[in-house]
């Protein structure tokens, strides 16, 4: 959106100091669609323009803020003034109205934003981002938007910072002078000032992506079918040959393309992630530094929304649980300021998430004695590090000596693994007492396509997520032991495990009965391993997950479907949910 | 737009109706209700369809060259999904006067499942039951499991 013609629009924003005659913002908005369209527009723009002012923040070193980097900020928070005027928002007018105060002394007056002014200015941009999602939430649920507490106390911070800045004049409390120019706003002065070095991007419409994801993904599909067909395959002619892996190579391509589109940078997870690690550390009065790496490392945006619920919690654990208060620190010969970092990466087909802090770690004795009191384990039990780490993991198991508001009562790492589980992730924790806890989640490269191994079981054929199956393989007799007459298991080089028929569990009539003429794909789910007895596995290839949608009862089995070649739908097997009875002989 | 199940005549506002698609390879789905036949493959998207005979408890369809699926959506979940409702035969679209539809008459305390039929309308010389089918579908189960469950109090 073009900030110009905006600025245009709003070439009188009125008076400022309207106070009393405060009313509540959008209440006379009501339901019209232009003002809506206006207002979401405020909202995304808003929120980007205040994460790159996040960034700078990020990056102002001890001098302060130099002043290309105020002039970024001005304007900032002058077309945020302007589309709040616009929009009857006078908490956001006011706000952006004062720091743009400051910024304006301080740029007038040619020096670097620094000491309370910086501080100032630093705390208006977070206040400004709450009160843009207030907005947000307030239009969404139609509730009355109520004014930030801390929002008076900021505006005074800023006048004072304005005062100090300008000792001489009051050019700050002056409401409203007419800035910046045009000429501030022109194309081209933004290369020079050294802030346009993104690449350039172009807002999509999500919906068009997906659509346009579904659209190839048919498109594959139906080449298949084509290149497939006997007919297709018995045509000779070079030149159809050569124009048919043409059409393979070029629809595979298309398709890798689409699947980056709905790639974005980690970063937007990792600033937010960020902004509560601050937040927190001020609120525990534990010092500590962030560090983040690979912040532009991409992931799908399916997975960025579900990925910020187990980095906060493990970030929340690390400053409630993991990291220790000054003194403790001081007294351990650690530094006073705690460190934490957070990094991703791009790993072969995966993505790896890491969390790591220097805190004082798993603590053994801790733990043993809160799973004891829970009866997790018997009070003799002696336990490898490994086990205790597993423990931690346990639902409703959490150590917090004191229930603080950070980490609230009882929801544990369970949570964390299984939404990282949920994506098809797993998590690792290492840790060390004393010197902290490293937590690392592993995830696919996207939640819409994954490695499938296609098996036939009876009348119907599954998919079976290739990343769950660690071998195939024909069992001999031998390696079969029953027990009980009734539970099978499957001696895999000295390692017993459980065999269970795919076609029992699924209730699916005419499987191969006799084991030795099955495959049996030897399956993990968490540390089980089992062995599914299929009748064939036909084949390998990538597909592309489609939410299955059942009405109640839901099909547990599954957890997801797929186009397979012919046209029809395939069943993805959820390994982790085959909850069925180990599996019965039948012969 | 009316259809046929079995030798009733039922009928479902037009507006909920998306669109007729023919029937599919379908793939059954163990662990699902009975009275999912299965999923099939619509324009790439994964759409459940269920047997309305067989959600009424009238046996299961037997596939005609009639045998047709009406898409329309519900609210699964709090979310607006599309689901497929396969029935005997389509049959046309007519208008009904609203003054013509009558309350369905009281078969008793036992006929099952009479609160789905929002009334009975008169057309020409046929009857045509209307059909609450949000509600049908919210309902879990079919009349066979239903009468299986103790009387209540």
């Amino acid at each position: 959106m073009g900030k110009a013609s905006r600025d245009e629009e709003i070439k009188h924003p009125g008076p400022l100091e309207g106070g009393a005659s405060r009313e509540p913002p959008f209440t006379r908005l009501g339901n019209d669609p232009d003002i809506l369209e206006l207002i979401a527009d405020f909202l995304t723009e808003s929120e980007d323009e205040l994460t790159k002012v996040e960034q700078l923040f990020a990056k102002v070193d001890r001098g302060g803020a130099n002043l290309e980097q105020v002039n970024f900020l001005f304007r900032v928070f002058h077309s945020i003034k302007g589309t709040a005027s616009f929009l009857n928002a006078p908490d956001v007018r006011e706000l952006a109205h004062a720091a743009e105060a400051v910024l304006r002394v301080v740029r007038d007056g040619e020096m670097a934003l620094s000491g309370l002014a910086l501080e100032a200015v630093s705390d208006a941009a977070d206040l400004m981002r709450a009160l843009v999602e207030d907005i947000g939430a307030a239009v969404q649920k139609g509730g009355v938007l109520v004014r930030r507490p801390e929002l008076a106390a900021i505006l005074a911070k800023l006048v004072e910072a304005g005062r100090e800045a300008a000792p001489l004049t009051l050019e700050a409390a002056r409401p409203d002078s007419m800035e910046p120019t045009a000429a501030s706003a022109k194309p081209g002065d933004a290369q020079q000032r050294g802030e346009a070095r993104l690449p350039e991007t172009l807002r999509v419409d999500v919906g068009r992506v997906d659509a346009a994801v579904e659209l190839i993904s048919s498109l594959i599909v139906a080449e298949a079918m084509l290149v497939h067909s006997p007919e297709v395959s018995a045509i000779q002619s070079h030149d159809v040959r050569r124009a048919l892996h043409q059409v393979v190579k070029l629809s595979r391509e298309l398709h890798d393309l689409t699947m980056r589109m709905r790639m974005v940078p980690v970063r937007a997870v990792f600033d937010k992630v960020a902004r509560m690690a601050r937040s927190l550390s001020k609120s525990t009065g534990k010092p500590l530094q962030f560090e983040v790496k690979g912040e532009e490392t991409e992931i799908d945006r399916g997975m960025v929304e579900q990925l910020q619920a187990p980095l906060v919690h493990i970030v929340r654990n690390a400053l409630d649980h993991g990291i220790e208060p000054s003194e403790e620190r001081r007294a351990a010969g650690k530094p006073a300021v705690a460190t934490l970092r957070m990094a991703a990466s791009q790993d072969g087909g995966q993505i790896v998430v890491a969390v790591s802090d220097d805190g004082r770690g798993l603590q053994r004795q801790k733990i043993l004695k809160k799973a004891r009191s829970r009866g997790l384990i018997p009070a003799d039990d002696k336990l490898s590090d490994e086990q205790i780490h597993a423990l931690v993991f346990s639902p409703g198991f959490s150590t917090a000596s004191k229930v603080t508001d950070i980490s609230g009562r009882g929801v544990g790492l369970d949570v964390v693994k299984k939404n990282v589980e949920r994506l098809r992730g797993r998590v690792q924790l290492w840790s060390t007492e004393g010197q902290g806890t490293t937590l690392r989640m592993v995830l696919p490269l996207t939640l819409a396509v994954i490695d499938g191994t296609f098996v036939s079981c009876g009348e119907g054929s599954y998919v079976i997520p290739s990343s769950a199956i660690l071998e195939l393989l024909v069992p001999t007799r031998e390696a079969i032991t029953t027990f009980a007459g009734q539970v099978q298991f499957l001696n895999v080089r000295g390692q017993l495990i459980p065999l269970r028929r795919l076609s029992l569990i699924l209730d699916s009539p005419s499987g191969e009965t006799d084991p030795t003429r099955a495959v049996a794909v030897v399956v993990e789910s968490g540390d089980q391993k089992s062995a599914l007895l299929v009748d064939e596995v036909v084949a390998q290839r990538q597909i592309v997950v489609k939410p299955l949608h059942m009405p109640p009862p839901r099909a547990e089995h599954f957890s997801g479907a797929t186009i397979l070649p012919d046209g029809s739908p395939g069943l993805i097997i959820d390994v982790d949910r085959l909850s069925d009875p180990v599996g019965r002989a039948t012969a | 737009m009316t259809f046929r199940l079995s030798n009733e005549e039922y009928g479902l506002p037009i507006l909920k109706v998306k669109e007729l698609v023919a029937l599919a390879a379908i793939t059954r789905v163990p662990g699902a209700a009975e009275f999912m036949r299965g999923v099939i493959n619509l324009r790439g998207r994964i759409l459940p369809v269920l047997d309305l005979r067989e959600k009424f408890g009238m046996g299961q369809i037997a596939q005609t060259k009639h045998t047709v699926v009406i898409v329309v959506e519900h609210v699964l979940d709090g979310r607006r999904r599309s689901i497929g409702i396969m029935v005997d035969e389509a049959l046309e679209v007519i208008r009904v006067d609203p003054a013509s539809i009558e309350a369905l008459p009281d078969a008793g305390p036992k006929a099952f499942q009479s609160d789905l039929i929002l009334g009975v309308a008169k057309v020409r010389d046929r009857v045509v039951f209307l059909l609450d089918i949000d509600l049908a579908l919210a309902r879990e189960g079919s009349p066979s499991a239903l009468n299986e469950l103790p009387p209540p109090g």
